[in-house]
């Protein structure tokens, strides 16, 4: 069982798993940038290595020094974090070929889920609802192209099958757009992913994003933690996710929940990861697997009670899951706004050193953060610079901490989002619950914003 | 081939376009880095590399490693104050069984030694303080 980890990111998150650690008696190592040298958790580290200049190729995305660091520090196990590393099947070989835990799934699930064709199929031999749409590339076969088209019904989307985020992704109207798109679409995925291959699917006109996180031990367990909704995005970027989904039956929630954990047994599935779901007409269409920690974890965090940085620690170091379904209930509901260093009107990132960092708190107030007054925050890397998470006994109740805790926030030096979460949590329509994933985009577009 | 400085403006739309905040091109002996405020974009003076007329030079671990001043089939560390031609090794890095050395960037005479033998460096640490040649030019 190891004992010491070393912790791959930076950030936010790299202070979260840190927290983890030094709960569980484990010895952490951080490695960094040069620009990162004074954050706070290198700071508490029990063991700092710098990896590399600002440049995440050269820093955090260099797997070599990562591997050199872990070798030289007596590391044990590798935490990737989310982004970086953290889906890089290759990386958790190498640091399993070096004799280390990697603190995630193994690298064929990784591959599985990195390719989204064969995640569907997988998917749907284990009963998971998938967006209708054959569960195989399409061939260069344009009749054969238009025959699924038009079984699936127009209009559809023709998505890159070593895509994700949003990227490689074009919606065609009718039959006559389809043999263009279905060329451009593969070329951009063969420049974007390396990867040629194209999959056709049902376009859905009005859905909301909800997920499911899981977790599943080595032991062939595996339990679902509830549901998020993260519809309010921008550009696919995720502003505002609450747990659980509103104004979705739980029985239809626990059904898909079921399903999930069914899967992960299935696929022999190790550690936490989430299913992300298409909602409309409360029908469920599984998109994508992140097989990873999720920037929004805390959220299923405050309504089930259950850490799941330090039981996703637990899992890798090979115990039990330390709970079963039944003991997992959802308490409450949790909101989480990301905090960006960007410009409120135009999302231009928004480097620099923070003045005043002041943030909220009482009952129900988590700040998930690394920042503080006197932060520089670089240009090299994402503009989150932390989550305000709150929580209530009701839908309503957090939402009213959220917006005094909006109120309270007071970031300056630098522009933030915060202006926009204020506007977001007095939106009718976000207050009423259940808006779809354009919501967000068409407001901005109404006020004459990107 | 053709030089990134000759394409500055269209780099500049495409950050723009993009919505990215920062572009940096390193090369051999220049950095090129192009700023996006939002507003316009702009280029930046880079960092230069060091010049090889420097009157001192500090040289750094290339990676993370366990600092040996001698190779593990030495018995001396270099001395102090000996004149070391380009390339020469100063130390090592030792990672697992790896060993990685650090060579002189520059012909010089090595004056100071910071990290003990055995110490674990990161990226960056500064190891030798190497001074030109006495005698030659600066």
């Amino acid at each position: 069982m190891f004992k010491s980890v070393l912790i791959a990111n930076r950030g936010e998150i790299a202070l979260r798993i840190q927290r983890a650690c030094r709960r569980l008696g484990l010895r952490t190592i951080v490695v960094h940038s040069e620009p990162d040298r004074e954050a706070l958790y290198v700071r508490h580290a029990d063991q700092a290595l710098c990896i590399g200049p600002a440049a995440t190729a050269q820093s955090y995305l260099n797997q070599k020094a990562i591997l050199f660091a872990a070798e030289v520090s007596g590391a044990e196990a590798v935490h990737p974090g989310y982004g970086f590393l953290s889906e890089n099947a290759g990386f958790a070989e190498q640091v399993e070929a070096a004799g280390l835990t990697f603190i995630g799934p193994t690298a064929a699930s990784m591959r599985v889920m990195g390719d989204k064709i064969a995640a569907k199929r997988a998917m749907r031999a284990a009963g998971v609802p998938c967006v209708p749409g054959p569960d195989a590339a399409l061939t260069e076969d344009l009749d054969a192209v238009r025959a699924a088209a038009r079984e699936i019904g127009y209009p559809v989307i023709l998505k890159a099958a070593g895509g994700g985020g949003g990227r490689g992704m074009r919606v065609v109207e009718s039959e006559g757009g389809l043999r263009d798109a279905l060329l451009l679409t593969r070329e951009e995925a063969r420049r974007a992913f390396g990867n040629s291959e194209i999959y056709v699917e049902k376009f859905l006109g009005r859905p909301r994003h909800v997920e499911i996180q899981v977790i599943a031990d080595t032991h062939g367990d595996a339990v679902w933690l509830g549901s998020r909704d993260c519809s309010l995005q921008r550009r696919h970027q995720k502003v505002i996710e609450e747990a659980p989904a509103p104004l979705i039956g739980d029985a239809r929630v626990r059904e898909i929940g079921e399903r999930c954990a069914e899967a992960c047994r299935q696929i022999g599935y190790r550690g936490v990861g989430t299913f992300e779901f298409l909602v409309e007409d409360d029908a469920f269409y599984f998109i994508e697997m992140n097989t990873r920690l999720q920037v929004e974890h805390p959220v299923t965090e405050m309504t089930t009670g259950i850490d799941l940085v330090e039981a996703q620690i637990r899992v890798a170091q090979g115990g039990r899951l330390p709970f079963r379904q039944d003991d997992i209930a959802c308490h409450g509901h949790a909101f989480e706004c990301r905090i960006n260093a960007e410009d409120p009107d135009n999302f231009v990132p928004s480097p620099g050193v923070i003045d005043t960092w002041q943030m909220p708190g009482g009952p129900g107030v988590r700040i998930d953060s690394h920042a503080s007054a006197g932060y520089r925050v670089s240009s090299y890397y994402d503009s989150l610079l932390g989550k305000l998470i709150v929580h209530g006994a009701t839908r309503d109740v957090a939402l009213a901490r959220l917006q005094v805790a909006l109120d309270e926030a007071r970031i300056e030096g630098i522009a933030t989002n915060l202006p926009l979460h204020r506007r977001l949590v007095a939106d009718p329509e976000f207050i009423r619950g259940g808006v779809s994933i354009h919501h967000l985009e068409t407001k901005l577009r109404r006020s004459g914003q990107p | 081939m053709s030089n990134p400085l000759d394409h500055v403006d269209q780099l500049g739309a495409w950050l723009k376009d993009a919505n990215l905040a920062l572009l940096e091109l390193r090369g051999p002996s220049a950095t090129l880095r192009l700023v996006n405020d939002g507003a316009s974009v702009r280029v930046v003076e880079g960092e230069e590399s060091p010049s090889v007329d420097a009157p001192s030079m500090t040289v750094r671990a290339p990676s993370p490693g366990i600092f040996l001043d001698r190779h593990p089939l030495h018995e001396r560390a270099i001395a102090l104050v000996a004149d070391v031609r380009a390339g020469d090794p100063l130390g090592f890095l030792q990672i697992g069984p790896l060993l990685l050395a650090v060579p002189a960037p520059r012909a010089g005479t090595l004056t100071d030694v910071l990290v003990a033998h055995g110490t674990i460096v990161g990226y960056g640490t500064p190891l030798f303080v190497l001074q030109p040649i006495e005698g030659e030019a600066s």
